[in-house]
Protein backbone atom coordinates (compact mmCIF):
# COMPACT_ATOMS: atom_id res chain seq x y z
CA UNK A 1 0.00 0.00 0.00
CA UNK A 2 2.88 2.36 0.52
CA UNK A 3 4.00 2.03 -2.82
CA UNK A 4 0.61 2.73 -4.40
CA UNK A 5 -0.37 5.85 -2.14
CA UNK A 6 2.77 7.40 -2.97
CA UNK A 7 2.52 6.75 -6.59
CA UNK A 8 -0.89 8.68 -6.34
CA UNK A 9 0.77 11.66 -4.52
CA UNK A 10 3.40 11.78 -7.09
CA UNK A 11 0.21 11.19 -9.87
CA UNK A 12 -1.66 14.01 -7.98
CA UNK A 13 1.21 16.49 -7.50
CA UNK A 14 2.82 16.31 -10.74
CA UNK A 15 1.09 19.25 -12.01
CA UNK A 16 0.73 22.04 -9.20
CA UNK A 17 4.77 20.92 -8.62
CA UNK A 18 5.39 21.57 -11.80
CA UNK A 19 3.51 24.91 -11.71
CA UNK A 20 5.72 26.40 -8.68
CA UNK A 21 8.81 25.04 -11.17
CA UNK A 22 7.41 26.45 -14.22
CA UNK A 23 7.00 29.86 -12.39
CA UNK A 24 10.63 29.33 -10.72
CA UNK A 25 12.42 28.75 -14.09
CA UNK A 26 10.36 31.58 -15.51
CA UNK A 27 11.23 34.19 -12.96
CA UNK A 28 15.12 33.10 -13.23
CA UNK A 29 15.85 33.36 -16.66
CA UNK A 30 13.68 36.26 -17.43
CA UNK A 31 15.63 37.78 -13.80
CA UNK A 32 19.21 36.03 -14.73
CA UNK A 33 18.55 37.73 -18.21
CA UNK A 34 17.42 41.79 -17.26
CA UNK A 35 21.31 41.47 -15.42
CA UNK A 36 22.89 40.11 -18.05
CA UNK A 37 21.25 43.62 -20.27
CA UNK A 38 23.90 45.86 -17.58
CA UNK A 39 21.13 48.31 -17.11
CA UNK A 40 21.66 49.27 -13.26
CA UNK A 41 18.00 49.59 -12.49
CA UNK A 42 16.98 47.15 -14.76
CA UNK A 43 19.89 44.64 -13.37
CA UNK A 44 18.98 45.19 -9.88
CA UNK A 45 15.05 44.40 -10.20
CA UNK A 46 16.68 41.35 -12.98
CA UNK A 47 18.77 40.14 -9.69
CA UNK A 48 15.57 40.28 -7.09
CA UNK A 49 13.38 38.48 -9.55
CA UNK A 50 15.88 35.82 -10.34
CA UNK A 51 16.51 35.71 -6.32
CA UNK A 52 12.81 35.57 -5.59
CA UNK A 53 12.76 32.25 -7.96
CA UNK A 54 14.49 30.33 -5.17
CA UNK A 55 12.80 31.80 -2.83
CA UNK A 56 9.34 30.58 -4.10
CA UNK A 57 11.45 26.90 -4.22
CA UNK A 58 12.68 26.85 -0.68
CA UNK A 59 10.04 28.71 1.05
CA UNK A 60 6.51 27.78 -1.47
CA UNK A 61 7.13 24.40 -2.06
CA UNK A 62 7.09 23.78 2.04
CA UNK A 63 3.80 25.54 2.47
CA UNK A 64 2.50 23.95 -0.57
CA UNK A 65 3.33 20.73 1.36
CA UNK A 66 1.60 21.81 4.06
CA UNK A 67 -1.13 22.74 2.71
CA UNK A 68 -1.88 19.71 0.78
CA UNK A 69 -0.74 17.64 4.44
CA UNK A 70 -3.87 19.26 5.80
CA UNK A 71 -6.35 18.87 2.58
CA UNK A 72 -5.58 15.16 2.39
CA UNK A 73 -5.73 14.33 5.95
CA UNK A 74 -8.69 16.13 7.14
CA UNK A 75 -10.00 18.62 4.60
CA UNK A 76 -12.45 16.56 2.16
CA UNK A 77 -10.04 14.87 0.48
CA UNK A 78 -9.08 12.91 4.07
CA UNK A 79 -12.33 11.09 3.48
CA UNK A 80 -10.85 9.17 0.56
CA UNK A 81 -7.13 8.92 2.59
CA UNK A 82 -8.36 7.35 5.62
CA UNK A 83 -11.05 5.38 3.74
CA UNK A 84 -8.11 3.20 2.20
CA UNK A 85 -7.08 0.49 3.86
CA UNK A 86 -3.74 1.53 5.47
CA UNK A 87 -2.30 1.99 8.88
CA UNK A 88 -1.90 5.62 10.32
CA UNK A 89 2.08 3.89 10.13
CA UNK A 90 2.33 3.57 6.49
CA UNK A 91 -0.08 7.09 5.98
CA UNK A 92 2.61 9.12 7.63
CA UNK A 93 5.63 6.77 6.48
CA UNK A 94 4.26 8.08 2.41
CA UNK A 95 3.36 11.59 3.45
CA UNK A 96 6.88 11.94 5.63
CA UNK A 97 8.88 10.55 2.44
CA UNK A 98 6.89 12.37 -0.04
CA UNK A 99 7.75 15.96 1.71
CA UNK A 100 11.82 15.13 2.71
CA UNK A 101 12.26 14.16 -1.14
CA UNK A 102 10.34 17.13 -2.57
CA UNK A 103 11.77 19.47 -0.38
CA UNK A 104 14.80 18.48 -0.60
CA UNK A 105 14.54 18.53 -4.51
CA UNK A 106 13.24 22.22 -3.93
CA UNK A 107 16.13 23.29 -1.53
CA UNK A 108 19.13 21.56 -3.75
CA UNK A 109 16.73 23.21 -7.06
CA UNK A 110 17.15 26.78 -4.84
CA UNK A 111 20.30 26.39 -4.32
CA UNK A 112 21.11 25.89 -8.15
CA UNK A 113 19.49 28.69 -9.18
CA UNK A 114 21.05 30.86 -6.45
CA UNK A 115 24.26 30.16 -7.45
CA UNK A 116 23.38 30.94 -11.09
CA UNK A 117 22.42 33.89 -10.11
CA UNK A 118 25.26 34.99 -8.64
CA UNK A 119 27.38 33.47 -11.32
CA UNK A 120 25.36 36.02 -13.85
CA UNK A 121 25.65 38.90 -11.55
CA UNK A 122 29.60 38.56 -11.60
CA UNK A 123 29.62 37.90 -15.49
CA UNK A 124 26.92 41.24 -15.82
CA UNK A 125 29.84 42.96 -13.74
CA UNK A 126 33.14 42.28 -16.00
CA UNK A 127 33.97 38.74 -13.83
CA UNK A 128 33.50 34.96 -14.14
CA UNK A 129 31.55 32.47 -12.66
CA UNK A 130 35.18 31.57 -11.17
CA UNK A 131 34.93 34.66 -9.42
CA UNK A 132 31.80 33.41 -7.83
CA UNK A 133 33.61 29.60 -7.17
CA UNK A 134 36.51 31.69 -5.79
CA UNK A 135 34.08 33.56 -3.55
CA UNK A 136 32.82 30.38 -2.00
CA UNK A 137 36.05 28.59 -1.60
CA UNK A 138 37.43 32.06 0.64
CA UNK A 139 34.36 32.05 2.83
CA UNK A 140 34.61 27.84 3.55
CA UNK A 141 38.78 28.11 3.55
CA UNK A 142 39.39 27.72 7.18
CA UNK A 143 36.25 25.43 7.89
CA UNK A 144 37.74 22.18 8.68
CA UNK A 145 36.39 19.23 7.34
CA UNK A 146 34.85 17.60 10.28
CA UNK A 147 32.76 21.07 10.61
CA UNK A 148 31.59 21.00 7.01
CA UNK A 149 30.22 17.31 7.21
CA UNK A 150 28.27 18.27 10.75
CA UNK A 151 26.97 21.34 8.85
CA UNK A 152 25.53 19.39 6.30
CA UNK A 153 23.97 16.49 8.69
CA UNK A 154 22.81 19.23 10.68
CA UNK A 155 20.94 20.67 7.92
CA UNK A 156 19.19 17.34 6.48
CA UNK A 157 18.52 16.68 10.56
CA UNK A 158 17.10 19.91 10.28
CA UNK A 159 14.73 19.22 7.24
CA UNK A 160 13.59 16.13 8.77
CA UNK A 161 12.59 17.72 12.07
CA UNK A 162 11.02 20.39 9.92
CA UNK A 163 8.82 17.85 8.35
CA UNK A 164 8.05 15.88 11.93
CA UNK A 165 6.99 19.36 13.09
CA UNK A 166 4.84 20.72 10.48
CA UNK A 167 2.92 16.82 10.49
CA UNK A 168 2.16 17.64 14.39
CA UNK A 169 0.86 20.98 13.89
CA UNK A 170 -1.59 20.05 11.79
CA UNK A 171 -2.13 16.51 13.28
CA UNK A 172 -2.58 17.72 16.60
CA UNK A 173 -4.26 20.69 16.11
CA UNK A 174 -6.57 19.15 13.79
CA UNK A 175 -8.10 16.32 16.86
CA UNK A 176 -11.14 16.84 18.28
CA UNK A 177 -10.29 18.40 21.71
CA UNK A 178 -9.15 21.92 19.03
CA UNK A 179 -12.67 21.43 17.22
CA UNK A 180 -13.77 24.59 18.08
CA UNK A 181 -10.01 26.45 16.72
CA UNK A 182 -10.89 25.49 13.04
CA UNK A 183 -8.05 26.17 11.15
CA UNK A 184 -6.62 27.84 14.14
CA UNK A 185 -5.65 24.78 15.79
CA UNK A 186 -2.49 24.06 13.87
CA UNK A 187 -1.83 27.73 14.30
CA UNK A 188 -1.92 27.56 17.86
CA UNK A 189 0.49 24.34 17.69
CA UNK A 190 2.87 25.97 15.65
CA UNK A 191 3.22 28.89 17.90
CA UNK A 192 3.52 25.86 20.71
CA UNK A 193 6.43 24.17 19.42
CA UNK A 194 7.74 27.41 18.28
CA UNK A 195 8.14 28.51 21.70
CA UNK A 196 8.85 25.08 23.39
CA UNK A 197 12.01 24.47 20.45
CA UNK A 198 13.48 28.57 21.64
CA UNK A 199 13.06 27.49 25.03
CA UNK A 200 14.83 23.62 24.66
CA UNK A 201 17.33 25.51 22.48
CA UNK A 202 18.04 28.14 25.40
CA UNK A 203 18.50 25.52 27.89
CA UNK A 204 20.70 23.75 25.78
CA UNK A 205 22.82 26.53 25.04
CA UNK A 206 23.45 27.19 28.87
CA UNK A 207 23.56 23.36 30.18
CA UNK A 208 25.75 21.88 27.45
CA UNK A 209 29.56 23.31 27.17
CA UNK A 210 30.30 23.23 23.21
CA UNK A 211 30.70 25.74 21.10
CA UNK A 212 32.99 26.64 18.10
CA UNK A 213 35.36 29.90 17.38
CA UNK A 214 33.92 32.55 15.64
CA UNK A 215 35.55 31.34 12.26
CA UNK A 216 34.60 28.08 12.68
CA UNK A 217 38.12 26.49 12.64
CA UNK A 218 38.13 25.31 16.58
CA UNK A 219 35.77 23.49 18.84
CA UNK A 220 35.44 25.02 22.46
CA UNK A 221 34.77 23.47 24.98
CA UNK A 222 33.15 25.52 27.73
CA UNK A 223 30.40 26.89 29.54
CA UNK A 224 28.64 29.91 27.19
CA UNK A 225 26.98 31.27 30.32
CA UNK A 226 30.13 34.15 31.61
CA UNK A 227 29.69 34.46 27.65
CA UNK A 228 26.60 35.52 27.64
CA UNK A 229 27.30 37.82 31.41
CA UNK A 230 29.46 39.27 28.67
CA UNK A 231 27.21 39.93 26.06
CA UNK A 232 24.68 41.19 28.80
CA UNK A 233 27.29 44.14 29.35
CA UNK A 234 27.97 44.72 25.80
CA UNK A 235 30.82 42.68 25.09
CA UNK A 236 31.26 40.05 22.48
CA UNK A 237 30.95 36.25 22.66
CA UNK A 238 34.26 34.69 22.32
CA UNK A 239 32.64 31.66 20.11
CA UNK A 240 29.85 30.18 18.96
CA UNK A 241 27.14 27.98 21.40
CA UNK A 242 26.46 24.66 19.79
CA UNK A 243 24.51 22.94 22.87
CA UNK A 244 21.38 24.02 20.78
CA UNK A 245 22.44 21.52 17.56
CA UNK A 246 21.06 18.50 19.99
CA UNK A 247 17.30 20.21 19.88
CA UNK A 248 16.41 19.05 16.38
CA UNK A 249 17.63 15.27 16.29
CA UNK A 250 15.83 14.84 20.12
CA UNK A 251 12.37 16.37 18.86
CA UNK A 252 12.46 14.70 15.70
CA UNK A 253 11.18 11.47 17.29
CA UNK A 254 9.18 13.00 19.41
CA UNK A 255 7.42 15.12 16.94
CA UNK A 256 6.94 11.63 14.79
CA UNK A 257 5.78 9.87 17.64
CA UNK A 258 2.76 12.22 18.73
CA UNK A 259 1.75 12.56 14.98
CA UNK A 260 1.22 8.79 14.78
CA UNK A 261 -0.52 9.38 18.24
CA UNK A 262 -3.02 11.76 17.10
CA UNK A 263 -3.39 10.08 13.54
CA UNK A 264 -4.21 6.71 15.48
CA UNK A 265 -6.06 7.42 19.12
CA UNK A 266 -7.65 11.26 17.61
CA UNK A 267 -8.42 11.24 14.11
CA UNK A 268 -11.61 13.44 13.58
CA UNK A 269 -12.70 14.08 10.26
CA UNK A 270 -14.98 17.09 10.41
CA UNK B 1 -27.88 -14.44 7.58
CA UNK B 2 -24.51 -13.32 9.09
CA UNK B 3 -24.08 -10.13 11.27
CA UNK B 4 -22.40 -7.90 9.53
CA UNK B 5 -22.46 -4.76 11.86
CA UNK B 6 -22.82 -4.73 15.42
CA UNK B 7 -22.69 -1.84 17.34
CA UNK B 8 -22.86 -1.91 21.13
CA UNK B 9 -22.98 1.11 23.14
CA UNK B 10 -21.69 3.40 21.22
CA UNK B 11 -21.32 7.14 22.60
CA UNK B 12 -19.43 9.98 20.52
CA UNK B 13 -19.18 13.83 21.43
CA UNK B 14 -18.18 16.51 19.62
CA UNK B 15 -17.60 18.87 22.70
CA UNK B 16 -20.72 19.40 24.44
CA UNK B 17 -22.86 18.00 22.01
CA UNK B 18 -23.46 13.70 22.25
CA UNK B 19 -23.73 12.56 18.46
CA UNK B 20 -24.64 9.44 19.57
CA UNK B 21 -25.91 8.44 23.03
CA UNK B 22 -25.42 4.75 23.88
CA UNK B 23 -26.45 3.44 20.89
CA UNK B 24 -26.87 -0.37 19.90
CA UNK B 25 -27.47 -1.94 16.55
CA UNK B 26 -27.23 -4.89 15.01
CA UNK B 27 -27.28 -5.53 11.19
CA UNK B 28 -27.67 -8.24 9.45
CA UNK B 29 -26.01 -8.90 6.16
CA UNK B 30 -27.44 -8.85 3.03
CA UNK B 31 -29.49 -6.06 3.25
CA UNK B 32 -30.27 -2.91 2.64
CA UNK B 33 -30.70 -0.93 5.68
CA UNK B 34 -32.43 2.85 5.27
CA UNK B 35 -31.20 5.03 8.19
CA UNK B 36 -33.84 7.90 8.83
CA UNK B 37 -33.04 11.07 11.41
CA UNK B 38 -33.72 14.69 10.68
CA UNK B 39 -30.35 16.70 10.90
CA UNK B 40 -28.20 16.42 13.86
CA UNK B 41 -29.64 13.02 14.52
CA UNK B 42 -26.59 11.10 14.61
CA UNK B 43 -26.37 9.88 11.27
CA UNK B 44 -23.28 10.82 9.58
CA UNK B 45 -21.55 10.28 12.66
CA UNK B 46 -22.76 6.67 13.03
CA UNK B 47 -21.34 5.97 9.31
CA UNK B 48 -17.93 7.88 9.99
CA UNK B 49 -17.33 5.65 13.03
CA UNK B 50 -18.22 2.53 11.34
CA UNK B 51 -16.48 3.66 8.00
CA UNK B 52 -13.22 4.17 10.58
CA UNK B 53 -12.75 8.24 9.99
CA UNK B 54 -13.55 9.22 13.62
CA UNK B 55 -10.84 7.88 16.49
CA UNK B 56 -12.42 8.78 19.07
CA UNK B 57 -15.67 7.43 20.78
CA UNK B 58 -16.80 5.03 23.64
CA UNK B 59 -18.72 1.80 23.30
CA UNK B 60 -17.70 -1.39 20.70
CA UNK B 61 -18.10 -1.39 16.99
CA UNK B 62 -17.67 -4.77 15.07
CA UNK B 63 -17.25 -4.98 11.17
CA UNK B 64 -17.61 -8.60 10.93
CA UNK B 65 -16.24 -9.13 13.73
CA UNK B 66 -13.54 -6.88 13.07
CA UNK B 67 -13.11 -3.23 15.17
CA UNK B 68 -12.72 -0.52 12.24
CA UNK B 69 -9.64 -0.42 11.05
CA UNK B 70 -7.44 -1.39 8.19
CA UNK B 71 -9.10 -4.64 8.47
CA UNK B 72 -12.23 -3.55 7.96
CA UNK B 73 -11.47 -0.34 5.44
CA UNK B 74 -10.65 -3.21 3.21
CA UNK B 75 -14.46 -4.72 3.09
CA UNK B 76 -15.96 -1.56 3.76
CA UNK B 77 -16.83 1.40 0.81
CA UNK B 78 -17.85 4.63 1.92
CA UNK B 79 -19.68 7.10 0.34
CA UNK B 80 -18.85 10.67 2.11
CA UNK B 81 -21.83 13.13 1.87
CA UNK B 82 -18.62 15.41 0.34
CA UNK B 83 -16.69 15.59 -3.09
CA UNK B 84 -13.46 13.51 -1.53
CA UNK B 85 -12.02 13.33 -4.77
CA UNK B 86 -9.14 15.59 -6.10
CA UNK B 87 -10.84 18.53 -8.33
CA UNK B 88 -7.82 18.25 -10.75
CA UNK B 89 -8.08 14.83 -11.18
CA UNK B 90 -10.71 13.02 -14.44
CA UNK B 91 -13.11 10.12 -13.59
CA UNK B 92 -10.51 8.11 -15.32
CA UNK B 93 -7.34 8.92 -13.06
CA UNK B 94 -10.43 8.63 -10.18
CA UNK B 95 -10.84 4.99 -11.26
CA UNK B 96 -7.03 4.62 -11.63
CA UNK B 97 -6.54 5.45 -8.21
CA UNK B 98 -9.27 2.98 -7.00
CA UNK B 99 -7.66 0.17 -8.48
CA UNK B 100 -4.66 1.07 -6.86
CA UNK B 101 -6.10 1.49 -3.25
CA UNK B 102 -9.08 -1.08 -2.98
CA UNK B 103 -8.36 -4.75 -4.04
CA UNK B 104 -12.04 -5.92 -4.51
CA UNK B 105 -12.69 -2.71 -6.67
CA UNK B 106 -13.84 -3.68 -10.61
CA UNK B 107 -12.19 -0.79 -12.88
CA UNK B 108 -14.14 -2.35 -15.73
CA UNK B 109 -17.48 -2.01 -14.28
CA UNK B 110 -16.51 1.78 -12.87
CA UNK B 111 -15.85 2.65 -16.23
CA UNK B 112 -18.90 1.05 -17.75
CA UNK B 113 -21.00 2.68 -15.23
CA UNK B 114 -19.55 6.43 -15.83
CA UNK B 115 -19.79 5.88 -19.53
CA UNK B 116 -23.68 4.71 -18.79
CA UNK B 117 -24.10 8.26 -16.88
CA UNK B 118 -22.76 10.04 -19.79
CA UNK B 119 -20.09 11.57 -17.91
CA UNK B 120 -16.63 11.95 -20.41
CA UNK B 121 -14.15 10.19 -18.36
CA UNK B 122 -11.32 12.75 -19.86
CA UNK B 123 -13.00 16.01 -18.49
CA UNK B 124 -11.39 17.01 -14.78
CA UNK B 125 -13.86 16.65 -11.78
CA UNK B 126 -14.03 20.25 -11.53
CA UNK B 127 -15.80 21.13 -14.80
CA UNK B 128 -18.14 18.67 -13.99
CA UNK B 129 -21.60 19.80 -12.79
CA UNK B 130 -22.45 18.41 -9.01
CA UNK B 131 -24.68 15.45 -9.86
CA UNK B 132 -22.01 14.43 -12.15
CA UNK B 133 -19.55 14.55 -9.86
CA UNK B 134 -21.97 12.57 -7.53
CA UNK B 135 -22.74 10.09 -9.94
CA UNK B 136 -18.70 9.80 -10.40
CA UNK B 137 -18.13 8.95 -6.87
CA UNK B 138 -21.08 6.80 -6.73
CA UNK B 139 -19.69 4.63 -9.35
CA UNK B 140 -16.34 4.43 -7.87
CA UNK B 141 -18.31 3.35 -3.98
CA UNK B 142 -20.35 0.95 -5.72
CA UNK B 143 -17.93 -0.79 -8.50
CA UNK B 144 -16.27 -2.16 -5.28
CA UNK B 145 -16.94 -5.52 -4.41
CA UNK B 146 -17.12 -4.93 -0.56
CA UNK B 147 -19.24 -6.44 2.10
CA UNK B 148 -21.09 -3.62 3.50
CA UNK B 149 -21.79 -0.33 1.43
CA UNK B 150 -22.36 3.26 3.41
CA UNK B 151 -24.27 5.72 1.64
CA UNK B 152 -24.37 8.33 3.44
CA UNK B 153 -27.18 11.07 1.56
CA UNK B 154 -26.41 9.88 -1.75
CA UNK B 155 -29.40 10.99 -3.18
CA UNK B 156 -29.55 14.65 -2.04
CA UNK B 157 -29.21 18.05 -3.69
CA UNK B 158 -29.69 16.10 -7.11
CA UNK B 159 -32.72 16.42 -8.61
CA UNK B 160 -35.30 13.63 -8.91
CA UNK B 161 -34.12 12.12 -12.45
CA UNK B 162 -30.84 11.66 -10.74
CA UNK B 163 -32.07 10.41 -7.44
CA UNK B 164 -33.83 7.47 -9.59
CA UNK B 165 -30.83 6.69 -11.55
CA UNK B 166 -28.49 6.83 -8.57
CA UNK B 167 -31.00 4.30 -6.83
CA UNK B 168 -31.26 1.93 -9.42
CA UNK B 169 -27.15 2.42 -9.86
CA UNK B 170 -27.10 0.86 -6.01
CA UNK B 171 -29.82 -1.45 -6.86
CA UNK B 172 -28.21 -3.42 -9.84
CA UNK B 173 -24.74 -2.45 -8.56
CA UNK B 174 -24.41 -3.76 -5.19
CA UNK B 175 -23.41 -7.49 -3.66
CA UNK B 176 -26.65 -9.16 -2.58
CA UNK B 177 -24.47 -10.89 0.30
CA UNK B 178 -23.17 -7.25 1.19
CA UNK B 179 -25.24 -5.17 3.82
CA UNK B 180 -26.04 -1.47 2.59
CA UNK B 181 -26.72 1.24 4.90
CA UNK B 182 -27.89 4.25 2.89
CA UNK B 183 -28.34 7.41 5.34
CA UNK B 184 -31.20 10.28 3.70
CA UNK B 185 -34.37 11.94 4.93
CA UNK B 186 -35.73 11.35 1.80
CA UNK B 187 -37.78 8.50 2.92
CA UNK B 188 -40.32 8.32 0.35
CA UNK B 189 -37.17 7.27 -2.14
CA UNK B 190 -35.86 5.08 -0.20
CA UNK B 191 -38.63 3.09 1.51
CA UNK B 192 -39.88 1.06 -1.34
CA UNK B 193 -36.34 -0.92 -1.68
CA UNK B 194 -35.31 -0.67 1.89
CA UNK B 195 -35.62 -4.32 3.54
CA UNK B 196 -34.96 -2.49 6.86
CA UNK B 197 -34.59 0.90 8.77
CA UNK B 198 -33.17 2.36 11.49
CA UNK B 199 -35.16 5.73 13.01
CA UNK B 200 -32.21 7.36 14.80
CA UNK B 201 -33.11 11.02 16.99
CA UNK B 202 -30.49 12.76 19.28
CA UNK B 203 -27.90 10.21 18.78
CA UNK B 204 -30.12 7.27 19.89
CA UNK B 205 -32.22 4.38 17.76
CA UNK B 206 -36.14 5.44 17.81
CA UNK B 207 -37.18 2.60 16.10
CA UNK B 208 -35.43 -0.24 13.71
CA UNK B 209 -35.89 -3.32 12.54
CA UNK B 210 -37.61 -5.21 9.12
CA UNK B 211 -39.45 -2.55 7.13
CA UNK B 212 -42.71 -4.97 6.89
CA UNK B 213 -42.91 -5.55 10.74
CA UNK B 214 -42.38 -1.48 11.37
CA UNK B 215 -45.13 -0.82 8.78
CA UNK B 216 -47.19 -3.61 10.45
CA UNK B 217 -46.53 -2.73 13.99
CA UNK B 218 -46.99 0.98 13.29
CA UNK B 219 -49.73 1.11 11.59
CA UNK B 220 -48.56 3.43 8.70
CA UNK B 221 -45.98 3.87 6.01
CA UNK B 222 -42.07 4.60 7.47
CA UNK B 223 -42.74 7.89 5.53
CA UNK B 224 -45.87 8.57 7.63
CA UNK B 225 -43.92 7.36 11.07
CA UNK B 226 -40.94 9.72 9.75
CA UNK B 227 -43.31 12.99 10.17
CA UNK B 228 -45.39 11.80 12.82
CA UNK B 229 -41.65 10.70 15.00
CA UNK B 230 -40.38 13.98 14.16
CA UNK B 231 -42.94 16.45 14.33
CA UNK B 232 -42.08 17.25 17.84
CA UNK B 233 -39.08 18.95 18.46
CA UNK B 234 -36.18 17.64 20.04
CA UNK B 235 -35.04 19.32 23.57
CA UNK B 236 -31.56 20.06 23.94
Amino acid sequence: MYAALLKNEARLEARPLGAYLGIALALFVTGVAMVLLRVPAVSSLGFLAAIAASILLAVGIPLHLLQRYYATMYGRQGYLTHAVPATHTTLYAVKFSWALVVWLAALVLAAGLGLLTFIGQAIAAGGTAADVWRALDDAFATVPTATRVVMVAWLVIMLLANIAQFGWIVSFGMEERFRALGLGGPVVMWFVSYLVLQALSMLAIVLIPVGVTTDLSQLVFASFIPELAAAVEGGDPSFIPLGWLVVLPLVLPVFAVLTLRSLRDHTSLR
Amino acid sequence: MSTALEIRNLSRRYGPILALDDLSLTLEAGRIVALFGENGSGKTTLLKVVAGLLAEYTGEVLVHGERPGPATKAMVSFLPDESFLPSGITARGAVAMFTDFFADFDARRATALIDDFGIDSRRALKTLSKGQREKVQLALAMSRRARVYLLDEPISGVDPAARETILATILTQYDPEALVVISTHLIADIEPVADAAVFLRAGRVLFAGDADDLRAQQGMSLDRLFRTAYQTPVRS
